[in-house]
Formats: structure tokens, C-alpha cells, sequence
């Protein structure tokens, strides 16, 4: 009895020294110049995005008007409207601060669906084999079938366009990734001796999914989870440019969609064209760069020597 | 199991694929409404009505319309366009031709200097060369291909006029064929900016790959032996760890032919550009459904054969791969 008790005492014991081990991961994340860098720029986002639109200085879906009533439209920056306004008359810097929610919330949305599917289907193919895993890899084999900005369209389309929508037609497809990478990581995982010894100790198949196979995994999981907020965002960024973004709210690619109808070009406004640009390079390269953290955790061989 | 089984089975298992995404295409499609909608509209004349509901079986029940949808793709009979009044299969086939022209060179120009440069990056691990490196793919990849088009076209053709705002050739002029078209210089001149703004961001991935695969070559023994012999390290990094990390670049070459037919929508769309990927998004706005269908399937379709192509070349290229 008493032997019992010492077994899962040293059980649990190696199971926080597994989470210890992750959350130091984390830290080491950070170790690398460039994703701290990344970190930093992300920060700023944040906060774009948090307090944005308490202190944006107008609405962004008013009209500004000239002292005798018309729009006050068509103008470039001025201290008062620091990226001028657009056809419309409206605010464009204000417009873009607004614009940093969607974007966080196509992002992290995106993320978190895609991590937790692919992780699922990926160790579920891998632990159990067989026609499970037969089953599972042919539907990956079919989302890696399907065009992508094509099918986004398609699905918009057909379920109407509004941010969530965006957000499941980006995550359909893109929890392949996530699974086809963890799969072969757990056909790995599965053969170590840690496993057996559980499996010996009578540990069930849940239990030895939760406990060790998931935390080996977790990286894994991260880092593509990193690569799906990037990748979403630029698709909806592309999808509303293609004037299928939610008609209600304001987007950077709404805002870039907005001026590229309204001849922008040709009227030389380059202050509605190169702001909400940046504001999509800069946050999704501030993901891709934490993402060099991550890839030198999941696969040390990458790690300076 | 032989490699010629491996094929065989791939084969199979593509073709059921392809089967599988058109029927969930058949379904999607008939949500957005009356089926004959999909295929007819009332500028159509009569005879032209009967030969549609013929040929797709309108009047026949669901199964039925399912069967000879299916045989009417795999023949290539994809109905007439509502918009363009004409058969809608030459139209996609010679759209699809003109989306290749930019697709094609942006690829083998973002690859060859992606894995080159990737090369580099490897080599100068640690200096600041790689990280400037890194920083400029890592940006390019952050960059929307839309917004750089849009870039482009702002500052060469709006600010500097060095290029044509758009189109494939200067309003009003046509082409005999799309071999012409190669050796028409007014079709380089529009194609570079689209071009550019395609290959900036294609870039990124073999860079990227190409640097952690090297990466992972870098510490194995022969590399040592290679240095040991005296060799100079360019020749080293070029000639021997090059080749054994390139293997994941070429799987991804053949795949990024048909995955940046997504993203090249957007790109045509800026440059109005007469290829496939527009000529779908178009035809959704316009409820042009037979267009907006087979555009879609014709995309799916080159999709799955360059992962076909990919998994046999991966296997053809790795004598290490065993196919189970």
C-alpha cells in the first residue's frame, strides 16, 4: 500500500517537472534577440489595439466637416488629423486604430481553433494508428487538396461575410498543418520507454495522452499556432480587401479595399494606402518573429553553438 | 511496398480526393440557391436553356444532377458563362494559361534566390548578415503581396510612370497565342510589377527552409571531413551541405505552383490582370456560378496534382524514404 502511494507521488512529481521544463521553454523563447524584438513590437500592438479607440481623437465612421458644412474630405496630414481623411470625409488614423481589434481577433482566434484541432487530430492519428489514423490522414490529405484563398471565398459566400466566418473559413483548412507535423511527433513520442513504464504502471490511454504525450507535443502545437495568427491575419486582411470583409466593422484590409475603390492611386493619397500596410507587416512580422524563439525550442539543432 | 505501387496507390488516392472536394463543391454551390440559378439566367435564349438543362440535368433528380455533374468536370463541358455569353471551359483554360505566365517566373525567381540566399544565411550563422537576412525574408513574408502591388503601383506607375497601371497588354490590343505573348515586349512590361510583387513574398519560405535544413546538414561528420580536406568553405557550404538540405525546397517548389494560385488572386486583382483567381472572384460578384464553379475546381485540380508530383519526386529524390 504504502509502495502505491510512493508511485504516484514520484508520477506527479515528474509530471510538474514536465510543465516546469515547458514554462522554462517559454522563457527560452525569449533568449533569442530577434523574437524579443518581435516581442516588443507586438507589445505595441497590444496596446493599439486595448486603448486604440479610447484615444482615437475622432469617430472613425463620422464625417469631418469644413467650417461651412461640406466634408472635409480628400485631405492629407495635418497635425489635427495625422493621416488626413479619406473620400468620405473620414478619419483615416482613426480608422486604423480601430482596426488593430479585428486583426487580434482574427489572429488569436484563428490560433486558437487551429492548435487545438490539429493537436487533437494529429495525437489521436498518432497514438492510436490503424484506421483511425487512416481516417484522420486522409481528411488531412483532402484540406491539403483545397486552394485556400479560393476556399475562404467560396465559404464566405455561401455562410455570408462577417468576421467569425472569416475566422472558420481560415481554420478549416489550416489545422492540417498542425495535425500532419504533431502526428509524426507522436509516432515518436509513442515508441520512448517513458511510455511503456506508464503503460506497465497502469496508467490508461488518457491519461498517458494528457500527461505525457500532450506536454511533448506542446511546442509543437505553439509554434504553429504562432504561424496560423500570421497567416490569418494576412488572409483577413486579403478576403476583405476583396470586399468580402464584414460590412460593419473597420479592418485594416477594409480600409485598404476602401482606397483602392476610391482611386487612391490615381489621387496620389498615399496616406490611406501605406499606413494600414505597415500596420499589417509590422504585427505580423512581429509574430514571425517570436516564431524564430519558438523554432529554436521545438528543434534545438537550430540553437546557436 | 515497390515504388511503382507507391505511385499507383498515390494516384488513386488523388483522384478520390479530387472527387471528394468537387462534391462538397456541388453542395456548397447549391446553398446559394436554386440550382438552376447555378447554370441559367434569362438572357439566355431558349435553345440555349434546353441544351443547359440537358447537359446538367436540371430537370432530373438530385442524384442524377450529381452524376452528370461529375462526368460533365472529368470532360471538361463546364456550361456557359452567364457574363461572357460563351462556353465557359476555353474561357477557364486560357485564363488559367495567363495566370501560369506570372506564376511560373515568380516562383523560379523567389526559389532560386530564396535557396541561394538561404544558403548564406546558414553559412554566416550568427552575423549580423544573417540577421539582416533574416529580417528582410521574415518582413516580406509579413508583407500582404496585395499592398506591395499596390505600393508598386502607386510610386512606378502613378509618381514615376515607368510602368502600365494594370491589365496583361495596352488597352485594345490582342494576342494570337500565349507563345506570341512571350515574345511580346509590352507584355513584359506589364507583368513586371506583378511579377515582383508575387516573387518578394515567395521568397521567404525557401529562404527559410533552406536555412534550417542547412542548418540541420551543418553538424553532421562529413561536413568536418569536408573542411578537414582542406576545401574551401563557399564549396563546402555550396557544393556538399547544400545538396543534402535541399530536399525540402523542391518538395515545396512543386507545391508552391499550385498553392500561390490563392494568394495570386489578390495580385491579379490589383494589377487587373485577366487570370484564373480574378476571373473567380469575379464571377462570384457577378453570380456568374458555371465560371465561378470550375474556376474554383480547376484550381483545386492543379493543387492536387502538384502534390502528387511533390510526394513522387520526394520519394524519387530520397532513397531513405520507404513507402508504407
Amino acid at each position: 500500500m504504502s509502495q502505491e502511494t510512493q508511485t504516484t507521488t514520484d508520477a506527479s512529481d515528474g509530471r510538474s517537472q514536465q510543465w516546469e521544463e515547458i514554462l522554462q521553454g517559454f522563457g527560452q523563447v525569449f533568449q533569442n534577440p530577434l523574437a524579443r524584438i518581435g516581442g516588443v513590437i507586438l507589445v505595441v500592438f497590444i496596446l493599439m489595439a486595448l486603448f486604440g479607440p479610447l484615444v482615437a481623437p475622432h469617430d472613425p465612421q463620422e464625417h469631418q466637416l469644413n467650417p461651412d458644412g461640406s466634408w472635409y474630405k480628400n485631405q492629407g496630414p495635418t497635425l489635427e488629423y495625422l493621416l488626413g481623411t479619406n473620400t468620405e470625409g473620414q478619419a483615416i488614423f482613426s480608422r486604423l486604430l480601430y482596426g488593430a481589434r479585428i486583426a487580434f481577433i482574427a489572429g488569436t482566434a484563428t490560433a486558437f481553433i487551429v492548435g487545438v484541432l490539429g493537436t487533437i487530430a494529429g495525437i489521436t492519428a498518432g497514438y492510436y494508428g490503424g484506421s483511425i489514423e487512416n481516417a484522420i490522414m486522409r481528411l488531412v490529405d483532402l484540406a491539403y487538396g483545397v486552394p485556400f484563398l479560393p476556399f475562404a471565398i467560396v465559404l464566405i459566400i455561401v455562410l455570408d461575410p462577417s468576421i467569425w466566418n472569416i475566422i472558420i473559413a481560415i481554420s478549416a483548412l489550416l489545422w492540417r498543418e498542425t495535425a500532419r507535423v504533431v502526428r509524426s511527433e507522436v509516432i515518436t513520442i509513442k515508441d520512448l520507454e517513458m511510455i511503456d513504464a506508464a503503460r506497465a504502471a497502469g496508467a490508461s490511454n488518457n491519461r498517458i495522452l494528457l500527461h505525457h504525450v500532450l506536454p511533448k507535443v506542446l511546442p509543437t502545437t505553439v509554434l504553429y499556432s504562432v504561424f496560423a495568427i500570421g497567416w490569418a491575419i494576412l488572409t483577413e486582411a486579403g478576403l476583405s480587401f476583396l470586399g468580402l470583409g464584414d460590412p460593419n466593422s473597420i479592418s485594416w484590409g477594409i480600409i485598404l479595399q476602401n482606397a483602392y475603390v476610391s482611386q487612391a492611386l490615381t489621387r496620389g493619397m498615399w496616406w490611406w494606402i501605406v499606413p494600414p500596410g505597415l500596420c499589417i507587416m509590422g504585427l505580423v512580422a512581429s509574430v514571425y518573429l517570436i516564431s524564430q524563439g519558438v523554432e529554436e525550442v521545438v528543434n534545438p539543432k537550430l540553437r546557436e553553438r | 511496398m515497390s515504388f511503382r505501387r507507391f505511385v499507383l496507390r498515390r494516384a488513386i488516392s488523388t483522384v478520390l480526393i479530387y472527387v471528394v472536394i468537387a462534391t462538397i463543391v456541388f453542395f456548397l454551390f447549391r446553398q446559394v440557391g436554386d440550382p438552376r440559378a447555378l447554370f441559367m439566367n434569362p438572357s439566355m435564349t431558349p435553345e440555349q436553356f434546353a441544351q443547359i438543362e440537358e447537359q446538367f440535368g436540371l430537370n432530373d433528380p438530385l442524384y442524377v444532377q450529381y452524376y452528370k455533374y461529375l462526368i460533365n468536370l472529368f470532360t471538361f463541358e463546364f456550361g456557359l458563362s452567364f457574363y461572357y455569353r460563351e462556353a465557359a471551359g476555353p474561357l477557364l483554360i486560357e485564363r488559367l494559361q495567363n495566370s501560369l505566365l506570372l506564376t511560373v517566373p515568380a516562383i523560379v525567381l523567389s526559389y532560386v534566390f530564396g535557396t541561394l540566399g538561404g544558403v548564406l544565411l546558414a553559412w554566416k550563422r550568427g552575423e549580423s548578415i544573417e540577421r539582416a537576412g533574416l529580417v528582410m525574408a521574415l518582413t516580406f513574408r509579413s508583407a500582404p503581396r496585395f499592398w506591395v502591388g499596390l505600393l508598386l503601383l502607386f510610386f512606378l506607375a502613378g509618381v514615376y510612370q515607368l510602368f502600365p497601371a494594370g491589365g496583361m497588354l495596352d488597352p485594345g490590343s490582342t494576342f494570337e497565342s500565349h507563345y506570341a505573348l512571350l515574345t511580346n515586349p509590352d507584355f513584359f512590361h506589364h507583368a513586371i510589377l506583378p511579377v515582383v510583387s508575387m516573387s518578394l513574398y515567395l521568397m521567404g519560405l525557401p529562404m527559410m527552409l533552406m536555412r534550417t535544413s542547412m542548418l540541420e546538414v551543418i553538424g553532421e561528420d562529413f561536413v568536418d571531413i569536408c573542411r578537414a580536406k582542406g576545401m574551401r568553405e563557399r564549396d563546402v557550404m555550396y557544393k556538399h551541405v547544400a545538396r543534402n538540405a535541399i530536399l525540402p525546397v523542391v518538395t515545396a517548389f512543386a507545391v508552391a505552383i499550385a498553392f500561390s494560385f490563392g494568394g495570386n488572386v489578390l495580385v491579379e486583382t490589383v494589377f487587373s490582370y485577366p487570370g484564373v483567381g480574378r476571373l473567380m472572384v469575379n464571377s462570384v460578384f457577378r453570380g456568374d456560378f458555371p465560371v465561378a464553379q470550375f474556376a474554383f475546381l480547376l484550381m483545386a485540380g492543379m493543387v492536387l496534382i502538384m502534390n502528387f508530383v511533390a510526394d513522387i519526386l520526394y520519394g524519387y529524390l530520397d532513397p531513405r524514404v520507404t513507402y508504407d
